[in-house]
């Protein structure tokens, strides 16, 4: 089962001064099962492509096959889809808009006609899960909380859909080392329980340890798509279109090219420890 | 020179109060870049927001180059020194056009025409948005507004600029030029710069960094001297920077003479030495 994005074209505010073309014929096929890193530079369209995935935008063309069924073949895409696929905006502000932390949290269980008596537990534990005490938390406003503390929230909130695909929008901006470990752990246990993520962010370290596939935007087009080890290999290419590579990559590379004798193939800091230990480990010989 | 003194203040509504800042005493020096870091909701866009009077001590003082904050006719004095960039940029981008908005700051400061032109000419351009001139501000990406909220107080000529997690939205170029922009502001205009940031990475540019937990000064130190305790940061759910981390392993093993290493820089070349 998939995803398809077919022939993707969608134009903000057509016929106006403010027209703007965000994605330029799209396809992408994103299958059950993937953990996708999607990276680009600012204003490339990758909001725009996370929110046509749940049916909030509607394509200018082209269309959004879930499990085969086009999502736009009638006026609004089905419930059962917006079920399936759940979005954590990119600023929690867009998305928190309940008088209390609760209400905020079961609006999207409710919406989905969970049964009444699961809802608190449910809030309760998703709460829990994103490092939120629930009695601390769930009769405070959404809006008068810290940066951190409404992202968390937000994360809540899609989580207590139980949605089968999670597309999260820059879900770590704004959360503390802790926080983003936390989120990150949550997200892989929910990966390995089978279901599928679409996860965007600027930190090319953190998308390294997580992704196994990498999609790479550049003005609304699709400019790489590929396992993150060779997507960073693109070296060049990347930081001609505003990206870069993990720390640890640039670290073994350049080490590399100084002509130490290592692979020069990590992306993360766990596998650059291991190439530098393995040096070491010869030289100590 | 801002200097906090005894500073507490706590958020009050019809149900509940919560204290978000615990008597913190800080002195912020000109041409100082000061980073702040700390969990979610230990205090640090309180403790911003203070610094240019959007939010007045409940008790003890904050003065910038001694005027209080508290004393109505300072304000705009203040404000007119410290330019503030919100973490949440829809927060500060109000007016129709992206470079109306970036116009906004030195309008009210009173800057003549062709100055104004100059400021916002050099603001766009300082963060990549001289192609954005015309749009509107909020029907721009993410990052593009944190990009306008950047060049809105960039343009202000302050003589201290706080950013709120400003660049948390970038891309991994957008952010280096930003930081290019401030460290060449700092080191050849003196701008003091107050940086808070989730980013340890970040954290390396500044002289000093602040350490807050639950609305407290935890410690204070240089870069070097705060991510040379590791463990406690981790504890309180903070970080190192990566590379800081790797070498640290490497140390242990004896593989590297120090473990204390923030940049990619310092790491090669300690790599190297070892022969
Ligand atoms: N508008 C508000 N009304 C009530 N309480 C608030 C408000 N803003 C913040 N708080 C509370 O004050 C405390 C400090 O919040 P502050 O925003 O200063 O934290 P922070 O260090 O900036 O956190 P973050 O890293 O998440 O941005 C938190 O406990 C928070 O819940
Ligand atoms: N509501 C809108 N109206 C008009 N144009 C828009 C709107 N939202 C976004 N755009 C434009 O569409 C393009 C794609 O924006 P999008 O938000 O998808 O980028 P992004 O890749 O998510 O960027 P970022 O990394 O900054 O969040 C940008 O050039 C942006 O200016
Ligand atoms: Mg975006
Ligand atoms: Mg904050």
């Amino acid at each position: 089962m998939s995803i398809e994005v077919k022939n993707l074209s969608y134009i903000y505010m057509p016929g106006t001064p403010y027209e703007k073309e965000a994605l330029k014929n799209i396809n992408l096929t994103i299958n059950y099962g993937d953990f996708i890193g999607l990276i680009g530079h600012t204003g490339s369209g990758k909001s725009t492509l996370a929110q046509h995935l749940n049916g909030l935008l509607k394509p200018t063309k082209g269309s959004i096959i879930i499990d085969g069924a086009d999502l736009w073949l009638k006026k609004h895409p089905s419930r059962d889809i917006c079920r399936k696929v759940g979005l954590v905006f990119q600023y929690p502000e867009h998305q928190l808009f309940a008088e209390t932390v609760f209400e905020d949290v079961a609006f999207g269980p409710r919406n989905l006609s969970f049964p009444e008596h699961k809802i608190p537990d449910l809030v309760e534990h998703s709460l829990t899960q994103v490092g939120l005490n629930y009695h601390e938390y769930k009769d405070r406003s959404p809006f008068a909380l810290s940066g951190g503390q409404k992202r968390r929230v937000a994360i809540a909130g899609v989580l207590a859909m139980q949605p089968d695909v999670l597309v999260l929008d820059e879900p770590t901006a704004g959360l503390d080392p802790a926080g983003r470990k936390e989120i990150i752990r949550l997200i892989k246990r929910f990966y390995q329980k089978g279901k599928t993520v679409v996860w965007i962010s600027h930190n090319m370290d953190e998308i390294a340890r997580l992704a196994n596939r990498l999609i790479v935007m550049y003005r609304g087009t699709i400019f790489m798509d590929g396992i993150p080890q060779e997507v960073f290999s693109q070296e060049g290419e990347l930081k001609k279109i505003g990206l870069d590579i993990p720390a640890a990559a640039s670290l073994v590379r350049k080490l590399k090219e100084m002509g130490k004798p290592l692979p020069g193939k990590a992306i993360t800091v766990e596998d650059a420890y291991l190439e530098i230990a393995k040096w070491m480990e010869r030289k100590g010989k | 020179m801002i200097s906090v003194k005894n500073l507490s203040y706590s958020y009050k509504t019809a149900k509940a109060q919560t204290k978000a800042l615990d008597n913190v005493n800080l002195e912020i020096k000109k041409g100082e870049w000061v980073a702040v870091i700390g969990p979610n909701g230990s205090g640090k866009s309180t403790l911003a927001r203070h610094l240019n009077a959007l939010c007045l001590p409940e008790t003890g003082t904050v003065t910038v180059e001694g005027m209080d904050t508290r004393l109505p006719e300072m304000i705009w004095k203040i404000r007119q020194k410290v330019a503030f960039v919100f973490q949440n940029p829809d927060n500060q981008l109000i007016a129709t056009t992206v470079e109306e908005d970036v116009a906004f700051g030195p309008e009210n400061l009173g800057f003549s025409p062709k100055k104004i032109k100059e400021r916002v000419f050099y603001a766009l351009q300082a963060v990549g948005m001289e192609e954005y001139r015309e749009s509107a501000p909020h029907l721009l990406s993410g990052g593009q507004k944190q990009r306008v909220a950047i060049a809105g107080a960039l343009a202000m000529n302050p003589d201290y600029l706080v950013m709120d997690e400003a660049t948390s939205m970038l891309d991994p170029q957008g952010r280096q030029e930003v930081l290019n922009t401030l460290k060449n502001l700092n080191e050849n205009l003196g701008l003091t710069i107050i940086y808070i940031t989730h980013f340890m990475e970040e954290v390396v540019f500044a002289h000093r960094v602040v350490v807050m937990e639950s609305g407290k000064i935890k410690t204070m130190g240089t870069p070097r001297e705060i991510f040379s305790q590791g463990d406690d940061l981790v504890k309180m759910g903070l970080d190192v920077p990566e590379i800081t981390l790797l070498a640290g392993k490497l140390a242990k093993k004896g593989w590297l003479k120090k473990g204390d290493i923030l940049t990619l820089d310092e790491m090669v070349e300690s790599l190297c030495q070892l022969r």
